[in-house]
């Protein structure tokens, strides 16, 4: 039987996380949920993930540094970023520490499941696998 | 660029295509008919079977102001055909008073010429002037009858004649002989040196342009050509062709303040390439390409001898594949600053739309965008410079300042150019520029150098002339 794919939710607002996972697991995926950065590193010491969403503004450490982090230690998972107030500055900065999109809220599920489907696939035609 | 001949080459297979063709050269005092006429005769009389017939200077003069005629026409081939001379010629009988002459007498004199060159093998004979000789005849001689009867002359004995006049207006004349060309001063306007187009701020120079009037039984690649009288002979410039390959020779620093441009024409009027300073080339509309491998040439050279270039191109000014050299000379880095950053972030959004979304929603502020592309590459681009300064003792910086306006704004284009010109000058090395007409900050970047030349297009042909000094 085929792994499902895992996926880590980074946001510190509970309705997001809940309705991500919902989203997410109906798809068929493997969702964890993490409501700080020191959440989210804690989680992935423990267990792989494809891929992580991660919010922009979280309490602890900001969504870019935590991106940055996750970037040198895991760079082949793939890392999407989330916010509700984009800026230029965000934007520029995800790019550099290899965010690989960048999404909006409020965000659609059928956006949120093409995003998250096609950057999985993008790294598996890479080469990059999934755990 | 030169040519191998000196001569558009209409002319040279015009004379080249039967004996006995006629050509009048016309053109204003000073345009260069005698000089064009001597050229011909260096290209098409090989075997130095040209008479020169000179109604205006004594042969003695015209050797002394172009020695190099000697060669080409030797003294016993320059007849004088000053009235005096023909008067003395003809015998008194038959001239009249004043040294003018009937129609006959001339047609005489002319004669006797053409029985000398008959002599020659595919001689040419060269009437300088024309005027000259009609001067000499009564004025009701002076139409177009003499003319066409020394060019039947010619083309019964198969003698080639070229005409030389002093007028530049289309006469009778133009219909009789085969063919025709003009020489004239043609004024090269510059660009507005402000935001008015007024005759006082257009820069403008003179150039000398040889114009193919009528040509008969030869396709005219070009009706004009540029040419130049450099050293007291001519010298035409054929259409560009993009044929020049840079050349890989270190070439010794001209003194300590001017590097060798590894061009040597160029190192001899501009004295080289001044270290210290902002050395500016400014690329004008219509010259394309071309001025690229002028350029490879200097980035070569400058490497050849151990100096490290870094380069920044002109946007689009990369040459086809089988003809850019640069790229695999060692000491040659281009440096290719980051694209600009909105572009880059486009990838990150996972429609066309959203990205759009973003830009309206973030748009408030866009310079600040264009600072943070900027800041990346202003720190890479230093940090690049630091590394090449370890390798080579003497860096020199060529920089398209068009990428940096479109990629950063004309302000900050303006920054990071003070920038380098600061480090040229703290260095004492020569930093290049490259600028294009239509850029935004052109004015202003032309003020800033020390040294300011300009590529044009004339005609098909590419030219540099220099602006300051």
């Amino acid at each position: 039987m085929k792994q499902r794919k895992r996926i880590l939710v980074v946001d510190d607002d509970k309705d997001i996380l809940k309705s991500f996972k919902a989203i997410l697991q109906e798809e068929g995926y493997d969702v964890d949920t993490a409501e700080t950065s020191r959440e989210a590193i804690e989680k992935t010491e423990r267990r792989a993930y494809g891929l992580a969403l991660l919010d922009i503004k979280l309490p602890d450490v900001d969504g870019t540094e935590l991106l940055e982090l996750l970037s040198e230690r895991f760079p082949k998972m793939v890392k999407i970023m989330i916010t509700g107030y984009p800026s230029l500055q965000n934007a520029a900065e995800s790019l550099k520490h290899g965010a690989a999109a960048y999404v909006m809220k409020p965000v659609q599920p059928e956006s949120l499941l093409k995003v998250v489907e096609e950057k999985l696939r993008e790294k598996e035609e890479d080469g990059g696998g999934n755990k | 660029m030169r040519s191998e001949t000196s001569i558009p080459s209409e002319i040279r297979s015009f004379f080249e295509m039967f004996p006995g063709q006629t050509l009048l050269i016309k053109g204003k005092p000073g345009t260069g008919k005698t000089i064009l006429s001597f050229a011909i005769l260096e290209e098409v009389c090989a075997e130095r079977n040209g008479l020169y017939l000179s109604t205006r200077v004594t042969p003695d003069k015209l050797h002394r102001l172009f020695p190099w005629i000697k060669d080409v026409v030797p003294a016993r081939n320059v007849v004088n055909a000053t009235p005096s001379k023909i008067a003395r010629a003809m015998g008194s009988s038959q001239s009249s008073r004043d040294g003018v002459f009937d129609f006959g007498t001339a047609l005489d004199f002319f004669k006797v010429i053409y029985e000398d060159a008959e002599e020659m093998d595919n001689p040419m004979i060269v009437v300088d002037s024309l005027d000259g000789v009609l001067d000499c005849v009564k004025p009701e001689d002076r139409g177009a009858s003499l003319t066409q009867s020394l060019c039947d002359f010619c083309h019964e004995l198969g003698t080639h004649l070229i005409l030389v006049s002093e007028t530049d207006e289309q006469t009778a004349l133009d219909y009789i002989v085969d063919g025709v060309v003009t020489l004239k001063d043609t004024e090269v306007y510059g660009q507005s040196l402000g935001d008015q187009v007024s005759s006082e701020q257009v820069e403008t120079r003179t150039a000398r342009e040889i114009t193919i009037e009528k040509i008969r039984g030869i396709r005219r690649e070009q009706k004009s050509y540029i040419f130049t009288l450099k050293d007291g002979k001519f010298e035409y410039f054929p259409p560009y062709r993009r044929t020049i390959i840079p050349v890989l020779k270190p070439t010794a620093d001209i003194d300590e303040d001017h590097r060798s441009s590894g061009i040597e024409d160029f190192d001899v009027i501009t004295g080289g390439l001044e270290k210290g300073g902002l050395t500016l080339f400014v690329v004008e509309h219509g010259v394309g390409l071309q001025y690229i491998p002028f350029l490879d040439q200097i980035v070569v050279s400058l490497a050849a001898k151990g100096v490290g270039v870094v380069r920044t191109r002109s946007v689009g000014a990369a040459l086809p594949k089988d003809q850019e050299v640069t790229k695999s000379v060692e000491g040659v880095y281009e440096f290719k600053p980051k694209a600009w950053l909105t572009w880059r972030l486009q990838k990150l959004f996972p429609t066309t739309g959203e990205y759009v979304d973003f830009l309206e929603k973030t748009r408030k502020d866009s310079s600040e965008v264009v600072e943070l592309s900027l800041m990346e590459s202003r720190k890479e681009y230093e940090d690049f410079l630091k590394k090449l300064r370890r390798k080579h003792s003497a860096v020199v910086e060529f920089i398209g300042l068009d990428t940096l306006e479109i990629l950063y704004g004309a302000d900050n284009a303006m920054k990071l150019l003070d920038e380098a010109i600061a480090r040229a000058n703290e260095n004492r090395e020569t930093f290049i520029g490259v600028v294009r007409r239509g850029m935004k900050s052109i004015e202003m970047i032309t003020k800033l150098a020390n040294n300011h030349f300009v590529f044009k297009d004339l005609i098909g042909s590419l030219f540099i002339y220099g602006v300051q000094p």
